[in-house]
């Protein structure tokens, strides 16, 4: 387990004579919580790996720029967020589907997946979950899953903690119904 | 979130969902063997490839230079006109020329709104119209409450959603 604070790691990043291990060091801390974050949204193992990459990638590109405004966990959170949502964006642009659609197509996708394990019920809440707007689910998950402060997701999603938690409690109230009506 | 409100919640979403047994949610997701062991490598490996790739900085300096500062003007140029012309007032249906397809697509790509979404939230929240108006809105975005009342009405217009009485400002 990784025991560095992220001051550690971006000052042994910047000023260290190993810049490669640093950063490796802040993949090893990082990557499971953004994996999973960008899996729960893309759902497909394999499209969750390319977007991984390209986050940490990316967050390398950018590292030695980044100014420490916001903590390195909200900053690479919200580039996680962001190449997802613009994955799912492209593939709905792509595919000409509508939110309707993709939501079938991403419930298939769970259906079919070898790396999905889920039980029944399991099944059923993220069935649920996909049937949210996408912004509504990274509202939902982060706050569920990832257990996020208000405060954090805000700085992630750039909106109030007040649209937030209006977010989650709708989020919540549509999942019910849907396992209701399910 | 506390984990006894995560589990609260998971209770009822399983004690709705035909009392299947309640349990810690995972989501159900796996990834395959060893998955997290490899993944740091793989990325040192495309950030060293993407090094060894690199153009040389004076090339690269001299091509992007003057096309980004082209294209930084044209997007000043026409996020301006199209918050000027939202602020005038000049938007009742259609934007100076443009179709509501094209609205709604230049104002979703600019605010990144989703209008059902929006629609939603006013309609089961508890928060204020303004609350969550602004709640979409940087610093740097629609600063003026008119504006912003165009702005959410072309999206909701669009999707034929009839919001008249929810929109009006509560003050």
């Amino acid at each position: 387990m990784n025991q560095h604070s992220d001051d550690e790691l971006l000052k042994l990043f910047r000023e260290g004579d190993n810049p490669d291990y640093a950063f490796n060091l802040i993949v090893r801390k990082y990557q499971q919580p953004i994996y999973w974050h960008i899996r729960r949204l893309v759902i497909v193992h394999d499209d969750a790996d390319d977007i991984v990459q390209d986050v940490f990638i990316k967050a390398w590109n950018a590292l030695k720029k980044f100014r420490g405004d916001s903590a390195l966990y909200t900053w690479l959170y919200s580039i996680a967020t962001n190449e997802a949502i613009g994955f799912l964006k492209k593939k709905k642009k792509r595919f000409f589907l509508p939110l309707i659609d993709m939501e079938r197509q991403l419930t298939d996708s769970l259906e079919a997946d070898v790396h999905y394990v889920g039980n029944e019920i399991e099944k059923k809440i993220q069935k649920a979950i996909l049937s949210l707007p996408d912004k509504q689910r990274v509202v939902f998950n982060l706050r569920y899953f990832d257990e996020m402060k208000y405060e954090d997701m805000a700085k992630i999603l750039n909106t109030s903690e007040g649209a937030l938690k209006a977010s989650y409690h709708h989020a919540v109230k549509k999942i019910e119904k849907f396992i209701k009506n399910n | 979130m506390t984990k006894s409100d995560r589990k609260e919640l998971f209770e009822e979403l399983s004690r709705i969902s035909n009392g299947l047994s309640p349990g810690e949610f995972s989501g159900g997701f796996r990834t395959p063997d060893n998955y997290f062991d490899t993944l740091p490598n793989k990325i040192q490996g495309k950030i060293g490839n993407a090094r060894s790739n690199q153009v040389p900085d004076i090339g690269f300096k001299l091509s992007w230079k003057p096309a980004m500062a082209i294209a930084a003007i044209v997007i000043a140029v026409a996020l301006t006109s199209g918050l000027l012309l939202l602020r005038d007032g000049k938007y009742n249906g259609h934007l100076a020329g443009f179709d509501d397809a094209f609205v709604l697509e230049y104002l979703v790509s600019y605010a990144d709104v989703d209008p059902h979404f929006f629609y939603d939230m006013v309609l089961e929240s508890n928060l204020s119209n303004d609350e969550i108006l602004f709640g979409f809105m940087t610093d740097n975005d629609i600063d003026d409450h008119q504006a912003l009342f165009f702005y959410v009405n072309s999206l909701l217009d669009y999707h034929w959603i009839d919001t008249e009485s929810l929109l009006t400002t509560d003050n």
